[in-house]
């Protein structure tokens, strides 16, 4: 155990070893809707495969960080039942394609509060005393108490896990960062309904040292952390 | 009468047609020296911006600048200090090069807004929401400079904030050429998840007929 992790572009935290009273996992929307079958992204017609690959290795790293006492908060995409909370807009491009939120599916209506595609999946799902975020865009800060919430807990450091790498993943932690947060990306816990742009998106994250943190693989963080 | 732009992907951009004078805006991030340096493609992305800048202020329109500038660092941290990443305020790269002169003094019409972001996303710590809603202005046309960063950032706080984007593929001037294509080819997947892309031609042959042209 060094308490740092082999990550690029830079060993990572920044700020020296890690400290699980100030570091945060974070999982985000590992929900029905978006890796498990009749959900809103089996609906849009992409491959499940691509989104489900993080599944075993964030597992693995939730064991583990639970062990440990780390603060873990899980995000959910959905919306209100009455659809109050959705912009026109992004209710209109979801009926455009054939998998209009609000409608019925195989897991229930697409994205919305309560319904079975809105649940986190099992092989990852919230246990007794962990936070859930529910958020109505893709960023996980924007109109949440995910702020407060981690500022009262005293986090100051987040791990990322969740999907999709290239959205809900890169709006949360671009914007953790602006945030000032220290933001580390588990590149197997995460997938992308491109995988090209999930590559891409773990690049930009590299960028200009660092622009929004550091990337590495779980087994860097598993090392670093002893477990 | 619905009015879209011809070409834009993955739908005819706005979806509700209501490409009109007083409900667009142009926005456009990252107009600094810090960033205008770090793209061999901003001379051109500029002379794109500048020509769309006065096509829409022509018809009513109005043109947003942002600067984005480091945040101040969280009190209580450890040391070392957080890295910096973007320019302090006041300091050398903050400011608008003298390349962008033209864009920054537009006038088709009321002066460009000239607002700092604390951050990468144009909205974090700054007016920008503000000034967008008291304006009416709900429908954006997004293009900058540092696309995969700047552009990029903003735009994700734009759609989640419920506003209508356009991004001009042409009025992005990207820092890495491929991650700034993937960064578009994100913006299109599951039915334009953060809105559409489109080329400036093509917003300027769909603007309405303005009531004067921009160089009356």
């Amino acid at each position: 155990m060094t308490g740092v992790v082999d990550a690029d572009p830079y060993p990572w935290p920044y700020d020296g070893r890690i400290d699980p009273a100030r570091t945060a996992l974070l999982c985000i929307d590992w929900q029905t809707d978006f890796c498990g079958p009749g959900g809103y992204v089996d609906a849009m017609g992409y491959d499940l495969s691509l989104t489900r690959a993080g599944l075993a290795p964030t597992a693995k790293v939730l064991e583990a960080v639970r062990d440990q006492g780390w603060l873990i908060v899980h995000t959910r995409e959905g919306h209100r039942p009455d659809l109050a909370d959705c912009p026109p807009n992004k209710l209109w491009r979801s009926k455009r394609i054939g998998a209009g939120i609000g409608d019925a599916g195989p897991a229930g209506r697409i994205l919305v509060r309560g319904e079975p595609g809105w649940d986190i999946v099992a092989e990852v799902a919230p246990i007794e005393g962990e936070l859930v975020i529910d958020k109505p865009g893709k960023g996980s800060f924007y109109a949440t108490d995910l702020d407060l919430l981690l500022r009262n807990a005293g986090i100051t450091h987040l791990v990322f896990t969740g999907i999709t790498t290239d959205v809900c993943v890169h709006t949360t932690m671009r914007d953790a960062n602006d945030r000032g947060y220290e933001c580390l990306l588990l590149s197997d816990c995460t997938g992308a309904t491109d995988y090209d742009n999930y590559l891409a998106a773990l690049k930009m994250v590299t960028m200009q040292g660092g622009v929004f943190g550091a990337v590495a693989p779980s087994s860097s963080l598993l090392e670093a952390i002893g477990a | 009468m619905r009015r879209t732009v011809g070409g834009s992907d993955p739908y005819p951009w706005p979806y509700d047609g209501r490409l009109e004078g007083a409900s667009v805006a142009l926005v456009v991030v990252g107009v600094q020296q810090h960033w205008f340096d770090r793209s061999d493609h901003s001379p051109r992305v500029a002379a794109v911006l500048e020509r769309v800048a006065l096509a829409v202020q022509a018809v009513g329109g109005v043109v947003v600048l942002v600067q984005h500038c480091e945040p101040p660092a969280p009190v209580g941290w450890p040391a070392p200090a957080k890295p910096r990443r973007l320019p302090e305020r006041g300091a050398a790269g903050a400011a608008a090069p003298a390349a962008l002169g033209s864009l920054v003094a537009s006038s088709g019409g009321p002066p460009p807004l000239l607002l700092e972001a604390s951050g990468l996303n144009g909205f974090h710590g700054s007016r920008l929401d503000h000034e967008l809603r008291k304006a009416g202005r709900d429908h954006l046309i997004v293009g900058g400079f540092g696309a995969e960063l700047t552009v990029d950032t903003t735009l994700r706080g734009a759609n989640d904030r419920g506003y209508e984007c356009l991004v001009l593929s042409d009025g992005c001037a990207p820092i890495d050429v491929a991650l700034g294509a993937r960064a578009l080819s994100s913006v299109t997947m599951s039915g334009g998840i953060f809105g559409a892309v489109g080329e400036s031609a093509d917003l300027l042959a769909a603007l309405p007929t303005p009531c004067r042209r921009p160089t009356d």
